[in-house]
């Protein structure tokens, strides 16, 4: 199955037909969690309302490392078995990955004003979401940098595998170094200290936010697919 | 309801609660949108050179 879809030309078949689902299954997500982050959980006992905003910021930071993630996994696809679609998929969900990074440092630094006194600290956790925030824009800058797509495909791989050392310094930086951001409370490891009624738009939340992630990508990787051809084309024609 | 009328009413905690959402939502749809004309653009470049290639 995944070699059948491995071609790009099935893959953006594929692709026209599921996209407009998964973008109508984020709304209504969007709309129910909405609704349980304002209607249905209770204000924190220690940061009252401002709690809220973890129902958006959580999931962002979520996805922030899952895309880094899905980026890491395609460049040793394309580094090892030289993958078109792997090189295409890595490439459109870089930026989609730095909007959610952007997202998640801004309504963090929101967030820590009422709760922590200050915008920003050099904190282990915030810096390290910061420096991913820096390799994202380097991966874009190099798949933008040159005209031969697969010098490019080549060296951002090479940047994004060399970029994984960031993901578990972020994980764990919070259990790693004394910081002001507070350590994980849902692990997969024990039961979550959350109580369920805020559990629950939080889950909601995140669900939404990947089925918006899944439908920008499915529209991103089908230009990709559309631009080669367009280059295909044009190099034919010059030839 | 009344989590909703406390929320409104808390001050400086809704306002802060409202930015970041906006902030959040504005910058998903702003990726979506912009991944979709882009798209939508090459779609038409696409079909406008598959014409020109008929026509010749």
């Amino acid at each position: 199955m995944i070699f059948n879809l491995a071609n790009p030309l099935r893959f953006q078949r594929l692709t026209e037909k599921i996209e407009p689902i998964t973008l109508n299954i984020a709304i209504i997500l969007l709309l129910v969690g909405l609704f349980f982050c304002f209607f249905g959980s209770p204000p924190d006992y220690l940061q009252g309302e401002t709690v809220r905003i973890m129902y958006i910021h959580v999931p962002c930071a979520w996805f922030s490392l899952m895309i880094y993630s899905i980026i890491a996994i395609c460049s040793i696809f394309s580094i090892v078995f030289k993958h078109t679609l792997a090189d295409l998929i890595s490439r459109s969900c870089a930026p989609i990955g730095a909007c959610f990074t952007l997202a998640t440092l801004l309504s963090g630094s929101i967030w820590g004003k009422p709760t922590w006194g200050t915008w920003w600290v050099w904190d282990a956790r915030l810096t390290s979401e910061l420096v991913l925030l820096v390799i994202y824009l380097g991966l874009i800058i190099i798949n933008n940098a040159y005209e031969d797509k697969s010098k490019a495909d080549r060296y951002s791989s090479i940047l994004a595998i060399i970029g994984i050392i960031n993901l578990p310094i972020i994980k764990w930086s919070v259990d790693w170094w004394s910081t002001l951001h507070q350590p994980a409370s849902i692990s997969k490891f024990s039961s979550p200290s959350i109580d369920p009624s805020m559990l629950l738009p939080l889950f909601i939340m995140t669900f939404s936010f990947f089925f918006f992630f899944i439908s920008i990508l499915l529209v991103r990787v089908r230009g990709e697919i559309i631009q080669r051809k367009i280059e295909v084309i044009r190099f034919n024609r010059m030839v | 309801m009344n989590y909703f009328l406390n929320f409104i009413n808390s001050g400086d905690h809704f306002s802060y609660v409202l930015s970041s959402y906006l902030i959040v939502f504005f910058i998903i749809f702003l990726i979506f949108i912009l991944s979709n004309t882009k798209t939508k653009k090459l779609e038409k470049e696409f079909v406008n050179l598959i014409k020109n290639e008929e026509k010749k």
